[in-house]
């Protein structure tokens, strides 16, 4: 029932933010505090858990060996997908997978296959028939907004974490060999969500913000500052200089952030 | 169910993680670690990562699923896909909707069901990483997480396994000990009420060989109490009074 | 008792032993199996040796439901002539993570009439009422008390924030004139 609470916080929140404030006492481009923790999952190839304030999401990375894409012979294939488990929030109920998860999903996607974070090509055991599949599943365990930054920033970092089995082809088989390779990473994007409240932008929205913002825009940056995915949420709309000044913002905050990623 | 493709006990009478046959895994419980849950508990048990989250009590919903002179609990046992060694689909598996109602039958005789008529508790439970006996570890965090969200108890639940490889019967069993040996035996325990709420078995025991498994289960799950117990007085011993 | 005497006491958990009914009076917190008194929640034990009687004080927020004289808030989710229902939020100062479904009558408002329940909240208002009985399994609710009554309003028309003004709720946005049955501190009340 916190959304009840919320709709009367509005009109705080929304003051607060336009004296250039914040209820939690952040600047308007202020993250939470951020933790990252690699490797925790020692079952799963790679995994990463990111704390974004109370925010908390686990990544677990599975390799598998399987077909490629048709269009695609001689690249590996990359499989995100998002649960949001019911005991991050009343409000996630267990079941198939809603338009939001999908969505999360999608976000983190779209973030390291346009960035081409993974260098596919490497992933192919033989062109058109065998190729390494990656599965990335991103599970959100407590949910206080921003789950589209926590989620994209864990997936990076689980990628960075990923060993492959070593392997030999005899006879058609393929046959796992004992050893380890790192996967190829070769991008890390970051991605960076501002919260649009009363004409201002805020910079990582948590749970209170979200429940009232106008709208929402989520940019992934690149290591070379260029843009590689974006998305708008929410039911308000951005102005061009808007846009215009969260492309500026992100790729400062990305640089930002990116130095927190071990590699 | 035997394939013995390796030695599980060696000659020194060790297991392959060089416990003793009736020794536990090193475990480890968090409690109230999840901020949106009215209770929450994070147990490590060897290699499982286990998160159990208590919600409510709570109006039922749907209403017709409630009953007039009780509360319902419900539960959800559900595994990461990345938990274990190959990729599981996160959908529900029968293995995942089974093990959710004898957790759930496990907690029931504890709960003072008749205090909360027409309301229901969620307990749910997430498997991160998955290495034998998870169920048990599961009962554990989850008792530890309704007792965290205050709801009235008779006591705590602590389960854990026995079984039998390599004709020695042992005591928390990991993955490995499962698959191949030749039983498993979960129990949960309700340590003051000297209680029975799960007990499963597969394999094939004879008679006294049971009867030294569920001694052997029974006497780790008071270890396991002994666990729960300090790990709810660590998180509450700054707590002076809450308001009422 | 005082309170000193409550946080002294030693940290007990469900199932732990707090002595037998031939010595002490089980009170709250306690439950009796084959003459044995043992805790039922997680809490302090408090042996009160003078009045031979135990009794065990939460920790730990305890799961609650509306009982008859709680303090509850919570949101209007609809309304007809005579009856209001309520999702009930928050018992007390417990945040409730679900919620309950209480109903508040026109006879139960104020003491004085009241001709239409229309007048008194709408759907979307944030209302604290007292629990007064729960015949036929459904939460009866009171606003009669003055510090009872919508807390927070929403216009009807427009969804702004309403401010009490005078006898009655006025909506800065639209200037659109309603009528509430409000509490005290309307506008202010914490949540």
């Amino acid at each position: 029932m916190s959304s009840v609470i919320t709709r009367v916080k509005q009109k705080q929140i929304a003051q607060t933010i336009a004296k250039g404030k914040r209820l939690d006492d952040r600047g308007l481009t202020d993250y939470r505090e951020m933790k990252i923790e690699q490797g925790i999952i020692e079952r799963a190839e790679g995994s990463a858990r990111i704390l974004l304030g109370k925010t908390e999401v686990l990544v677990g990375i599975k390799i598998e060996i399987g077909e490629p894409f048709s269009d695609t012979p001689n690249e590996g294939v990359l499989t995100v997908n998002a649960e949001l488990v019911p005991l991050a929030s009343p409000t996630f109920e267990p079941g198939p997978p809603d338009e939001n998860s999908i969505e999360l999903a999608r976000i983190v996607d779209r973030g390291i296959r346009e960035s081409k974070t993974i260098d596919t090509e490497k992933l192919v055991i033989e062109p058109g028939k065998k190729v390494f599949v990656v599965f990335v599943d991103v599970y959100v365990l407590n949910h206080d907004g921003n789950l589209i930054d926590a989620s994209a920033l864990a997936a990076v970092a689980a990628l960075l974490n990923t060993k492959m089995s070593n392997y030999e082809i005899k006879d058609d088989e393929v046959k796992i060999k004992p050893g380890y390779t790192q996967l190829p990473v070769k991008k890390h994007p970051i991605t960076v969500t501002f919260a649009k409240i009363s004409d201002k932008l805020v910079i990582d929205p948590w749970l209170e913000e979200e429940q009232v913002m106008d709208a929402r825009i989520s940019m992934a940056i690149d290591d070379d500052g260029n843009i590689c995915a974006i998305q708008k949420g929410g039911s308000g709309y951005f102005t061009e200089k808007e846009v215009l000044e969260v492309a500026k913002m992100a790729r400062e905050k990305a640089a930002e952030i990116r130095k927190k990623l071990k590699w | 169910m035997s394939q013995k493709a390796e030695k599980l006990i060696d000659k020194k009478g060790l297991r392959l993680d060089g416990r003793k046959p009736d020794e536990l895994r090193p475990i480890k419980i968090e409690v109230g670690i999840l901020s949106n849950a009215d209770g929450s508990a994070y147990i490590e048990q060897g290699k499982n990562k286990i998160l159990a989250a208590a919600f409510g009590p709570r109006e039922m919903h749907p209403k017709h699923l409630a009953l007039p002179d009780r509360m319902v609990i419900r539960c959800r046992y559900h595994m990461a896909p990345f938990s274990v060694q190959e990729r599981k689909s996160p959908s529900p598996s029968r293995r995942e909707i089974e093990l959710s109602k004898v957790i759930k039958e496990s907690l029931e005789p504890t709960a003072f069901m008749e205090y909360y008529p027409r309301t229901g508790v969620d307990i749910f439970i997430e498997v991160l990483q998955a290495d034998g006996s998870t169920r048990c570890a599961s009962i554990t965090a989850a008792s530890v997480a309704m007792a965290d969200a205050g709801i009235p108890m008779r006591d705590l639940v602590a389960a854990c396994s026995a079984g039998k490889v390599d004709d020695t019967i042992i005591l928390d069993l990991m993955d490995t000990e499962d698959k191949q040996g030749s039983a498993d035996v979960p129990v949960a325990l309700m340590p003051n009420q000297n209680a029975i709420t799960l007990l499963q078995m597969d394999g094939t025991l004879t008679s006294e060989e049971f009867e030294n498994a569920v001694n052997l289960a029974l006497e780790g799950c008071r270890k396991i109490y002994a666990m729960q117990k300090e790990a709810l007085k660590t998180k509450y011993v700054d707590v002076k009074e809450v308001e009422e | 008792m005082n309170s000193s005497e409550r946080k002294s006491g030693k940290i007990v958990l469900p199932g732990d032993s707090l002595g037998v009914i031939e010595e002490f009076t089980p009170d709250p917190g306690t439950y009796v199996k084959d003459g044995i008194i043992y805790s039922g929640i997680v809490g302090r034990a408090l042996l009160d040796l003078s009045n031979k009687r135990v009794s065990v004080y939460p920790l730990v927020h305890g799961a609650k439901i509306p009982k008859i004289e709680s303090i509850v808030l919570g949101q209007v989710s609809s309304v007809q002539a005579e009856n209001a229902s309520i999702r009930i939020f928050k018992i007390g100062n417990k945040q409730l993570s679900g919620f309950f479904t209480g109903i508040l009558h026109i006879s139960d408002v104020q003491p004085s009439y009241v001709e239409s329940m229309f007048d008194v909240c709408k759907p979307g208002d944030i209302m604290r009422a007292e629990v007064i009985s729960e015949k036929n399994q459904v939460y009866h609710l009171s606003t009669k008390d003055r510090n009872l009554g919508v807390v927070y309003a929403f216009c009807s028309q427009c969804g702004y924030e309403l401010e009490a003004k005078r006898q009655t709720a006025y909506c800065p946005r639209c200037g659109k004139i309603e009528k509430r049955k409000t509490t005290l501190d309307y506008g202010k009340g914490a949540l």
